[in-house]
């Protein structure tokens, strides 16, 4: 729908005012779309009237759309535009009208724009602007954009402020001790959250605007000196391939910019806590800030990085050692147990204790289904509710999940359909799978689990230790943004494990992460293991 | 590129749909399972093989499904197991030949007790042996071997509320056999190694049927009686080859089990140093250690069985005073001979026997190989007349609660 | 971004510790007591020395040409007939030790855990995820293997401690009963395999720190030798020497003999020891399979080895399907033939090679012509 080119004849159209056909104006939707190349190529006039004719033409009757009309010191016209809610009126009023309409110019004086900004305006100047493009762009943008009569050029003002929420925890990324702040829609605010972490000139920000229709601003944010320029390089040249309309939420992005687009595996860390993309920073890392929505993205994201939490650094390291364990063995669970079930119950009976075999067998006598018929039902019913829970509206969700379990579950053993054990199999494994820290890891675990029982029952533990290696060699080709996807795990460096199974204490964890920063790899200063004075432990002079 | 990505995802996924269209081969539901929780071997007329095995009934001893079901009635239904016997020319002949009333598949990797018949025992036990050993099923080292005197089908059937099923019964019972150490059980993979040694034989253990003596005729009107018999583990089987050539009693196996080190407790009675006759002191062996020391004295063969035990005094009739260390070492000497008096019973019964179940012939060729190629020829004839010394240093560590004994005052 | 596939010295070892221990822990023991009885935990130290000289002398070859694989090299060293000829040994050599693998593992699988299984369908998962893993290339493949090695000697030693306490001194007794005749001629099976190292010759060019390339061939089989005297030495001392040569499986029957009665249920939970097993048999079997096809296409001069992998896939079931008609048959071969067709490959071609380029002075330039993709 957006052709390259501007079509000749177009100019006429705006000088014309509103398009009109006989008997009154065309209706809006027949309007012809405006094209930048088109607008580009109007320049802003000296006839400020022939200016806002033509604005009159591109924004037509947009209720939101404002022209206000002065004379600066009564005697030059002028005309602020701006859209209503997206400026700060007050702002507006007292720093731009006041002084304009207040200021007495000498005689004879040219008021250039350049003059007006540095001599009478005392709002932040965003830039001078020449064609039509720039002034809708601006506008657009939440500037106001003024223009005076006899110039060629306009100025666009920086007013913003429109409704937007404060900065409130995050709800994806709960913890219990940790900020309590995460970015929200706006990307100014979003970037103030994460400047006020990293106090350092060497926090670059880029700017970037994606989307050919919705123009939305998009940053690219490192660490001088730590970020492999390489990397930073990448980033960019994969940003620059986007070309779509719009781009209304980051996984537009991550789509677009993933090394392995069909795998079910996440190759972008989404977040919307600054604390985390400061500590990705800090390991080198590049995170990609966009307006319009709180979740930020940082790459490359490697299986290890989906593993860790936030939290685990904010706690003592003995807990973080021990959940970092536990959601491990989460992992494990959320992904095998319902195949290994399968698997044993149906191949390996023998692996059973006899005693336990036995209250199996009792339980399944009479349930109908094969075992894994049987598992691939209650999955699918588990997942049913689940996402029921999620759309329902908050307070229905919790009671529909809730109801639902207990009521489902508890019907279909009293009624002999499913066994009781295959009840705890499944809750336990829809449980293990919130420990998963990352969600769109949990979402491909979710998802490679019916394969998995697949497997499972038709070659028992064969067939699952089949789908493990079948993932294995999956994940040990991906890489992300450069960086092998299994780095961390493999090859095995110790100095990189103190931070994978386990999460040993911050003085011991003193490099950065070996694929991240090549160069840059001390993160503190040695020997920072406390001691307390006069104790054991204590050293000399260093 | 297109097309290798469209083949490396269908791939997959029509390989997964295959297996699972064709496969499956080897599923078996876990209820369609009948797991034999224990195997009784028996001699059947025209020298054919018969097996029985024993099932359990999941709706009574396995938990969970829908309960209150099941009444405590003496129906088949609430039994807590059946057991299957068929006959067959060989014992995988017999076992199948069972799959004709069996409603289950036969599944033996849960098995753990082997029942073997006395009189199937003496004449031999290679074909039973090879096939235990051939099957994946089977675990060697969990399975354990039992000679039953009497009829197998007997022991297979003693009800008992504690453990419902015979088969786990006698697992749990095997269980605590650190209690006494009167019996041997051993694990068939134990039983095949020293069947394929040359200079020792094996030996299992002894099962029966007893009597119980809390069950009492006509009782039972309102309350269900006593079972009328017990599983009892006694003694153990000695073997020749695979042959079954005779039994120790439970004292003379205890004696065995001492060289063996394969005591893990026990009670030891042994009469009192220095009390009147008839007096007793009862020890509670808690640790014990065997060996078997080989020796060429004078062109002569002797073995030297060395036992060293500690355990705590149990009981004491009389009025030793125990806090004289003088007195606990006299008790010390009087365990120790009571122990040795077990054990040169039982040399001198296996020795009767011909069934070299101590190993002295293997312990003989690990530490004289070269001699050993010469006299293994003449071995059991050396065994018989094999000149066995016996040493045992046993130590009572403590003697519970109480120090002196409590002098009774007899009015 | 992605630079040229390299791997390092390291895990080049971790890489032949695997291949041979995948196979090796399978048969080795029974085929080794065989002989040498009780000593055959002292017939592993006259293999390992053979080993370690094998992986030396490949190793020292390969350094001569630091930048191309044997097949790249055989036909300028040996001329260019007998070379194409040395070269077409190894790389038929790779395809052998492939089916193999498949066959001896569907033999364990098949008569082990699924006997109704057709046992094709275990080659051909296998071949499957050996062709998945090629595709990847020689990175993913070592990935792979690191991963499932830590776990695969983690587990062997978590058997070892489960069954130590079963494990009796007077089972290994008498030292040297029959003199060291037995326990040499014992040697040998595993000193073929342990020689299976020699697959370094295929990995060498794309080794980054290629100077730590002896030191880490010697330690890999120092490893293989810790970890085949895991297994052999509960082999023997659980079952005695006569048991141990009676199974077809000595390792697997170690694990099914794990009796704890406080823990009855890590008891029977062999299957779990299988999986890793299958596990390490599938870095095997990609290992030999890649070594294969990389050297079949260099061999034909072919540009991709990768348009290989499919076809070589299906030639190599399909020879694993038709080589042995049943377990016997397996087992005799691999106790009598087996070791001495590998030795022959890997020390006695490898000896061949090095002595023909040393005496006519041949050698590759230092930076080589660079390896393949792959």
């Amino acid at each position: 729908m957006v052709r390259r080119g501007g079509r000749p004849g177009r100019q006429a159209e705006y000088e014309a005012g509103l398009p009109t056909q006989a008997g009154g104006l065309l209706e809006p939707s027949r309007w012809p779309a405006y094209e930048k190349d088109d607008l580009e190529r109007l320049p802003i006039e000296p006839d400020l009237e022939k200016n806002l004719r033509r604005l009159e033409a591109i924004f037509g009757h947009d209720p939101d759309f404002a022209t206000r009309r002065f004379r600066i010191g009564g005697r030059v016209a002028a005309a602020a535009l701006f859209l209503e809610g997206m400026v700060e009126r007050p702002l507006l009023t007292e720093n731009l009208l006041k002084p304009l309409v207040q200021y007495r110019p000498e005689p004879g004086a040219r008021l250039t724009p350049a003059f007006l900004a540095e001599s009478v305006i005392t709002m932040p100047v965003q830039r001078k602007v020449a064609d039509l493009h720039a002034v809708c762009d601006h506008v657009l943008d939440g500037c106001v954009v003024l223009l005076v009569d006899g110039e060629r050029e306009g100025l666009a003002l920086k007013a913003v402020g429109y409704e937007k929420r404060s900065p409130e925890e995050p709800m994806t990324e709960a913890v219990v001790r940790g900020p309590r702040e995460g970015f929200i829609e706006s990307l100014a605010t979003s970037v103030t959250l994460l400047r006020r972490r990293l106090k350092t000139p060497n926090l670059v920000l880029e700017n970037l605007v994606l989307g050919r229709v919705a123009h939305t601003q998009v940053v690219i944010t490192y660490l001088r000196g730590l970020a492999a320029p390489e990397l930073v390089g990448e980033v960019k040249k994969r940003l620059a391939r986007i070309d779509v309309d719009g781009v209304l939420e980051s996984n537009y992005i991550e789509e677009l910019i993933r090394d392995h687009p069909l795998s079910p595996f996440p190759q972008v860390i989404v977040t919307e806590r600054p604390d985390r993309v400061a500590a990705h920073l800090l390991d080198g890392r590049v995170a990609i800030l966009m307006e319009n929505t709180p979740f930020a993205l940082v790459v490359p994201g490697e299986f290890v990085a989906y593993m860790q939490s936030p939290e685990d650094y904010y706690h003592h390291t003995v807990l973080g050692i021990f959940i970092r364990l536990l959601r491990w063995g989460a992992f494990a669970i959320s992904l095998l147990l319902p195949s290994i079930y399968v698997a044993v119950t149906t191949f390996h009976q023998e692996m059973i204790p006899t005693r336990l075999l036995l209250n199996i067998v009792g339980a399944r006598e009479g349930v109908p289904l094969p075992a894994v018929v049987e598992a691939l039902v209650m999955e699918v019913a588990f997942e049913i509710l689940r996402e029921a829970g999620v759309r329902l509206p908050r307070a229905v969700g919790q009671a529909v999940s809730i109801v639902g379990a207990l009521v489902i579950g508890e019907a279909a053993v009293t009624a002999g359909v499913v066994s009781p054990l295959m009840v705890i199999i499944v809750a336990l494994t829809g449980i293990a799978s919130f420990l998963t820290p990352s969600f769109d890891l949990a979402i491909a675990i979710r998802i490679l689990r019916f394969p998995m029982m697949l497997l499972a029952a038709s070659l028992g533990l064969f067939g699952v230790v089949t789908g493990i290696l079948a993932i294995l060699i999956h994940l040990a080709g991906l890489r992300s943004f450069g960086v092998p996807y299994l780095a961390g795990l493999t090859p095995f460096h110790p100095q990189d494990w103190k931070d994978v199974i386990v999460r040993l204490p911050m003085w011991m964890m003193r490099r950065r992460p070996r694929e991240l920063a090549k160069e840059n790899r001390e993160r503190m200063a040695p020997d920072l293991k406390p001691h307390p004075p006069g104790g054991r432990g204590r050293r000399g002079a260093d | 590129m297109n097309g290798r990505i469209k083949v490396k995802t269908l791939l997959p996924a029509v390989l997964l749909l295959a297996l699972l269209v064709a496969g499956c081969w080897d599923l078996r539901e876990v209820e369609d399972l009948g797991y034999v929780l224990a195997t009784a071997i028996d001699r059947a007329p025209g020298n054919r093989v018969k097996v029985i095995v024993q099932l359990p009934n999941p709706r009574v001893v396995g938990g969970g499904g829908p309960r209150g079901a099941v009444t405590p009635s003496a129906s088949v239904a609430s039994k807590p197991y059946r057991n299957y016997a068929g006959t067959g020319a060989t014992m995988f002949d017999a076992i199948r030949a069972i799959s004709q009333e069996s409603a289950r598949r036969l599944f033996f990797a849960q098995n753990r007790t082997v029942i073997i018949s006395e009189r199937m025992a003496r004449e031999g036990l290679r074909e039973v042996l090879d096939f235990l050993s051939r099957s994946v099923e089977i675990r060697r080292h969990l399975t354990m071997v039992f000679v039953v005197r009497g009829d197998p089908a007997q022991i297979l059937d003693v009800p008992n509320p504690h453990s419902p099923m015979p088969a786990l019964r006698i697992d749990d019972i095997v269980k605590w056999r650190g209690q006494t150490s009167r019996f041997a059980p051993v694990p068939l993979s134990r039983f095949l190694e020293f069947l394929s040694l040359e200079g020792a034989e094996p030996y299992a253990g002894v099962i029966e049927a007893v009597p119980n003596p809390t069950y009492r005729a006509g009782q039972g009107e309102r309350d269900a009686p006593e079972p009328p018999r017990s599983i009892r583990l006694r003694g153990a089987a000695l073997f020749r080859g695979d042959r079954l050539v005779g039994f120790l009693n439970e004292a003379e196996t205890r004696g065995l089990l001492w060289a063996l080190s394969e005591v893990r407790g026990a009670q030891v009675v042994f009469p009192l140093p220095g009390g009147r006759p008839g007096e007793q002191g009862t020890a509670e062996i808690q640790r014990a250690r065997g060996k078997i020391e080989p020796e060429v004295i004078r062109g002569r063969i002797v073995m030297t069985i060395k036992v060293f035990t500690e355990g705590n005094l149990a009981e004491v009739e009389g009025t030793l005073d125990l806090s004289r260390p003088e007195v606990m070492e006299q008790l010390d000497r009087a365990l120790a001979a009571a122990i040795r008096g077990e054990v040169l019973a039982a040399v001198e019964k296996t020795q009767e026997a011909g069934a070299d179940v101590f190993g002295f012939g293997e312990a003989f060729h690990r530490k004289f190989p070269r001699e050993w190629k010469r006299i293994k020829k003449n071995w059991p004839e050396l065994f018989r007349d094999l000149e066995v010394r016996v040493e045992v240093k046993a130590t009572i560590r403590r003697t519970g609660m109480i120090g002196k004994p409590r002098p009774i005052l007899v009015p | 971004m992605a630079g040229k596939v390299s791997i390092s010295a390291y895990q080049a070892m971790w890489y032949q510790v695997g291949i041979v221990l995948a196979t090796a822990i399978l048969f080795v023991p029974a085929i080794v007591a065989a002989d040498a009885r009780q000593d055959a935990w002292l017939s592993l130290v006259p293999a390992y020395l053979f080993g370690s000289l094998q992986v030396y002398v490949a190793t020292r070859l390969a350094q001569r040409f630091p930048g191309e694989t044997v097949v790249q090299y055989a036909p300028r060293v040996a001329g260019r007939v007998p070379g194409k000829l040395i070269a077409f040994v190894y790389v038929f050599y790779f395809f052998f030790v492939g089916y193999f693998v498949q066959q001896e593992f569907a033999a364990l699988m098949a008569s082990g855990y699924m006997p109704l299984t057709p046992p094709v369908v275990f080659m051909l998962v296998l071949a499957g995820l050996a062709a998945y893993a090629a595709y990847g290339g020689l990175e993913v493949i070592c990935r792979v293997n690191t991963l499932v090695l830590s776990v695969a000697l983690a587990a062997l030693v978590i058997v070892f401690l489960l069954v130590v306490k079963d494990i009796k001194i007077w089972r290994f007794l008498p030292v040297l009963e029959n003199g060291p005749e037995p326990v040499v001629l014992g040697a040998l099976p595993p000193g073929g395999w342990f020689g299976e190292t020699a697959v370094i010759l295929m990995l060498y060019p794309f080794i980054a720190d290629k100077e730590k390339a002896v030191r880490a061939g010697l330690l890999a089989v120092f490893l293989l030798f810790l970890a085949m005297e895991l297994v052999v030495v509960s082999s023997l001392g659980l079952e005695g020497p006569l048991e141990a040569a009676r199974f077809l499986f000595p390792t697997f029957n170690v694990v099914r003999r794990i009796r704890l009665e406080a823990l009855p249920i890590l008891e029977r939970q062999d299957a779990v020891f299988m999986m890793i097993w299958v596990a390490a048999m599938m870095v095997k079997l990609t290992t030999f399979f890649f070594a294969a096809v990389l050297g079949l296409a260099q061999w034909a001069g072919a540009r991709d080895h990768r348009t290989l992998i499919l076809p070589a896939a299906a030639v190599m079931t399909a020879l694993a399907v038709q080589a042995w008609k049943n377990i016997p048959e397996l087992f005799a071969f691999s106790s009598e033939v087996f070791p001495l067709t590998i030795i022959f490959v890997n020390f006695f071609c490898t000896v061949l090679v090095l002595a023909l380029a040393v005496a006519r002075g041949i050698a590759g330039s230092p930076a080589g012509r660079g390896g393949e993709r792959g």
